[in-house]
């Protein structure tokens, strides 16, 4: 497996205490956990945390983090997780789990100050962000993850292993999708200016995003669907969806990518362009060179209810799920993990397992990371693997920004070829005060 | 009625015949001249029509003016808006004018000979069908009606009564339509298993919830005569004028506002008739804070993709016809080139032909046709012109249909066409209404086999007082 996941995407396979890295804990010692962003998905990291000593918790929102901060009663509380590092040096690891538009200066403070940390999906906002975590992380050497914790899955593995083994022959067509969003996008700034709760930190849950008047369209949960601080319903679960056609097929940087758009109108003939927000629903193209002994692919993403062809075999009283991943082989289709038709899929003997198991599969992804902190081998979702997955995802999300437009990408130099004005969006300036 | 035999010698009538020797092989076109089945009411070619037109105040305008035009007497205009109306009851004074069609066609019952109807698609049916029961020539805009089963009946009722019909969809009597087929005939491309059509609209509000608001009917407005069959509902804004065309209940979505044009061609081309199934993909809209989704089965979705598959038909293999709209393109094909605009620019949309050998492109209308990449184009040696040619292309349509009404054949886009290729299009609605489903359809049954729930669209129950 090794081998295999070192040509997927260079995983570190040395276990960290040999490279004498920062801050590796002895297997039999607890870690020191910080979260940032306790309120909605750290909420759930934290569950899974509770073997180790949970000694810090952050957020800009005491009131939505109230209950968890309730729980964790012997961690300190912060609200500004610059605070917190500075104040409290014994933290090993902090996870995070804020929106999308603060993970990046948030996980590259931690891993500046030496800490192992595990981000949430995806990885960061922009792909300027995305590949300079991914060379902090290589530099300070911490133990990384990003909370894709489906890769810690049995479903993925076998995937892997069935398309290694010719299952389906040659693929040249994946088409991904998910139902959501499930928050309104398609829609204008609000112009009300309601005051800021007195409980909330307006200005650091801005962090380096531009400054806006504070609304409830935006936090908590909202933040999504607004260009400013989500990355929409792709980014939200291309970094899952996605995440089986990288590591199966070995994708690294697409040659191009291009996206159409749902258009609204309010009024007749009067479109409204997606300025401010994602669209409600979209398709994103990519094309992918050829990789080793497998040929050039085409990815389609649908999301907002769009969904791909049916697969000629898929049986037609099936209907595809809410969100889910078809391969197009030479040989044969696999529909959301299985062959199709089912008849197919029951006659297939599945090759023996080759990728080693996270214990526990996608309920210990965080656990697969306390390993790791603690000198065992890179954790699955390490960001030399992860960075290069959220990159692709976010170029969909760049594409979105200018649809019906072909980009074509320049991975290695992160540069758009043939449209110069979407190079903007590859990074973005940070508000005073802010940097990375 | 021998008076037409005059027009028939002529050498534009020959061609005409042979072109409707091809097209009865693509959609069944009646090729007898009206007049020699007896029909009711066709005029010579040297005495003038006298038109009514049923929704004179929208693209009822544009037919009227081309009537008038061609020479012939607009004798009575109908809106049920009379401020939309009046614009155009201006420019014929000396036409009779009223709100309520059914009040029309009975009192000038002697003096019409043709009826032009351009109402919202709810009401197309019910006008239309008035008309031909009463012997009247129907020129009826896209889509001939909102649902399969009206089109089903028109058509019969324009077979039964013997009138002269033409649907409105006006890139039919054009240039562009005419090149695809004959170059899809001649081979150009091979076998077409696969078609892709895509349109900007809905350039209006879909996607939405019905409005709570009740603004006052603005005076002059006939609302219940607006609403017609469908289930009564207060008036609002967010329906009439122009935007009836997203709500389920009275307009037919992108889909059936485009296709009818966009299609054309495919259907044309390909002599399409029936699929034996679609499927369709929706865009969801969520309100405010999230998790509720918005409009749904209210209006039609804000984009859409509708997958038809047809079966093998007269030499030609199954073909997949996808459909795009809503902002939502098909994947670019490689061999356009790179700068060079789907559809070559034409914001209505397009349509791209996949054959086995090669690729054609259009946009609206079957406009422009060109295989691509440029080269193969430029390659071409293109086939005779077969089929005739209508005079003045799409602005001729109207004329196309007068010159049916004075005893010349069938006008080219007659309900005999029209009606099954309104019938596809608008069952496209039903996968639209039931996403995700593979839809199995019996088009001579008007059936979908495998789910009930989806036939639910297939005839729409009328509001008292309303039969078809």
């Amino acid at each position: 497996m090794a081998g295999a996941a070192t040509a997927v995407a260079g995983f570190t396979i040395v276990p960290r205490h040999v490279l004498g890295g920062v801050g590796f804990k002895a297997p039999s010692e607890k870690l020191n956990i910080a979260c940032v962003g306790i309120g909605g998905q750290g909420k759930e990291n934290l569950r899974k945390s509770e073997g180790e000593n949970i000694v810090a918790l952050c957020d800009v929102d005491w009131e939505f983090a109230a209950p968890v901060f309730a729980a964790y009663p012997n961690a300190k509380k912060y609200k500004d997780y610059r605070k917190m590092l500075e104040e409290q040096k014994d933290i090993d690891g902090v996870i995070i789990a804020t929106p999308d538009h603060t993970h990046a200066v948030i996980a590259m403070a931690a891993m500046k100050a030496g800490k192992h940390v595990y981000v949430q999906k995806p990885l960061t906002w922009s792909i300027d962000e995305a590949r300079k975590l991914t060379e902090t992380a290589r530099q300070t050497k911490v133990a990384t993850q990003m909370g894709n914790q489906g890769h810690s899955g049995e479903e993925i593995r076998v995937l892997c292993e069935m398309i290694w083994s010719g299952a389906i022959g040659k693929v040249r067509e994946v088409h991904a999708w998910t139902d959501r969003p499930y928050w309104a996008q398609g829609i204008l700034r609000p112009t009300e200016t309601p005051p800021v709760p007195a409980t909330l930190d307006w200005e650091n849950w801005i962090g380096p995003a531009p400054s806006r008047a504070y609304n409830p369209a935006y936090h908590p949960f909202v933040w999504r669907g607004w260009l400013d601080f989500g990355t929409g319903s792709l980014g939200d679960m291309g970094c899952h969806i996605m995440d089986h056609a990288f590591w199966a097929l070995k994708l690294g940087h697409p040659t191009s990518v291009q996206a159409d758009n749902a258009l609204r109108c309010v009024k007749m003939w009067e479109k409204v362009e997606n300025k401010e927000t994602y669209p409600d629903a979209s398709i994103v193209r990519y094309e992918f060179p050829a990789r080793g002994d497998m040929p050039p692919v085409r990815l389609t993403w649908y999301d907002g209810g769009l969904k791909p062809p049916r697969p000629a075999e898929l049986e037609k009283e099936r209907t595809l799920s809410g969100s889910g991943a078809i391969f197009i082989g030479d040989k044969g289709t696999i529909v959301e993990g299985r062959i199709v038709p089912e008849t197919k899929m029951q006659e297939y003997k599945k090759p023996a397992p080759s990728i080693p198991r996270v214990k526990e599969g996608a309920d210990g992804h965080e656990q697969n990371w306390f390993d790791a902190c603690r000198g065992g081998p890179a954790a699955c979702s390490n960001f030399e693997y992860a960075g290069p997955l959220t990159e692709v995802v976010l170029l969909g999300t760049v594409a979105n920004r200018i649809p019906g437009k072909v980009l074509e990408w320049d991975g290695p130099n992160m540069k758009i070829t043939n449209v110069p004005e979407a190079n903007d969006l590859i990074s973005r300036k940070y508000r005073a005060g802010w940097s990375l | 009625m021998n008076n037409g035999k005059d027009s028939k010698k002529s050498k534009n009538e020959i061609s005409r015949r042979q072109l409707l020797g091809s097209a009865v092989a693509a959609g069944a076109f009646t090729i007898v001249p009206s007049y020699v089945l007896g029909a009711n009411g066709q005029k010579p070619p040297s005495e003038k029509l006298n038109i009514a037109t049923i929704g004179a105040g929208g693209m009822g305008r544009g037919n009227t003016r081309r009537c008038a035009d061609a020479g012939e007497n607009i004798v009575a205009l109908c809106d049920v808006d009379e401020k939309k109306g009046a614009l155009v009851y201006a420019e014929y004074p000396k036409a009779k004018t009223y709100k309520d069609f059914r009040k029309m066609l009975e009192m000038e019952k002697n003096n019409i000979d043709a009826v032009i109807v351009a109402t919202p698609d709810h009401t197309h049916a019910v006008a239309a069908m008035m008309a031909i029961k009463m012997g009247k020539h129907v020129y009826c805009q896209k889509p001939m009606t909102r649902t399969v089963y009206e089109a089903r009946m028109l058509t019969e009722a324009a077979r039964e009564h013997k009138v002269v019909t033409q649907m409105g969809n006006q890139g039919h009597s054009g240039e562009g339509i005419r090149l695809v087929c004959e170059w899809i005939w001649a081979d150009a491309i091979g076998p077409v298993r696969e078609v892709h059509a895509w349109t900007n609209r809905p350039v209006w509000a879909q996607g939405i919830d019905r409005p709570k608001d009740t603004p006052p009917v603005p005076e002059g407005m006939d609302w219940d005569l607006w609403i017609g069959p469908s289930p009564m509902r207060p008036y609002n804004p967010a329906y009439h004028p122009f935007a009836w065309r997203a709500w389920v209940d009275f307009g037919s979505g992108a889909l059936g506002d485009m296709a009818c044009h966009i299609l054309d061609p495919a259907f044309w081309a390909l002599k399409l008739k029936y699929p034996v199934s679609v499927e369709a993909s929706t865009s969801t809209r969520m309100a405010g804070t999230g998790w509720d989704k918005v409009g749904v089965r209210e209006t039609y979705p804000q984009a859409s993709i509708v997958r038809y598959k047809f079966p093998a038909r007269e030499g030609m293999p199954e073909v997949k016809v996808n459909w795009y709209d809503g902002g939502i393109m098909p994947a670019r094909p490689e061999e356009l080139e790179p700068g060079r605009r789907m559809a070559f620019g034409d914001p209505d949309g397009g349509v791209l032909f996949v054959g086995d050998k090669g690729k054609l492109m259009c946009g609206c209308y079957g406009s422009n046709p060109r295989l691509i990449p440029e080269k193969k184009m430029e390659e071409y040696k293109r086939p005779a012109k077969t089929l005739p040619r209508v005079d003045e292309g799409t602005d001729g349509h109207e004329k196309n249909w007068i010159e049916a009404c004075k005893g010349g054949p069938a006008a080219d886009s007659n309900f005999e066409y029209s009606g099954p290729f309104t019938e596809t299009v608008v069952m496209g609605n039903l996968a639209m209404l039931n996403p995700y489903e593979l839809l199995e359809w019996d088009g001579e049954k008007m059936k979908v086999t495998n789910n009930d729930k989806a036939n639910e669209f297939v005839k729409s129950p009328y509001r008292e007082g309303w039969v078809l």
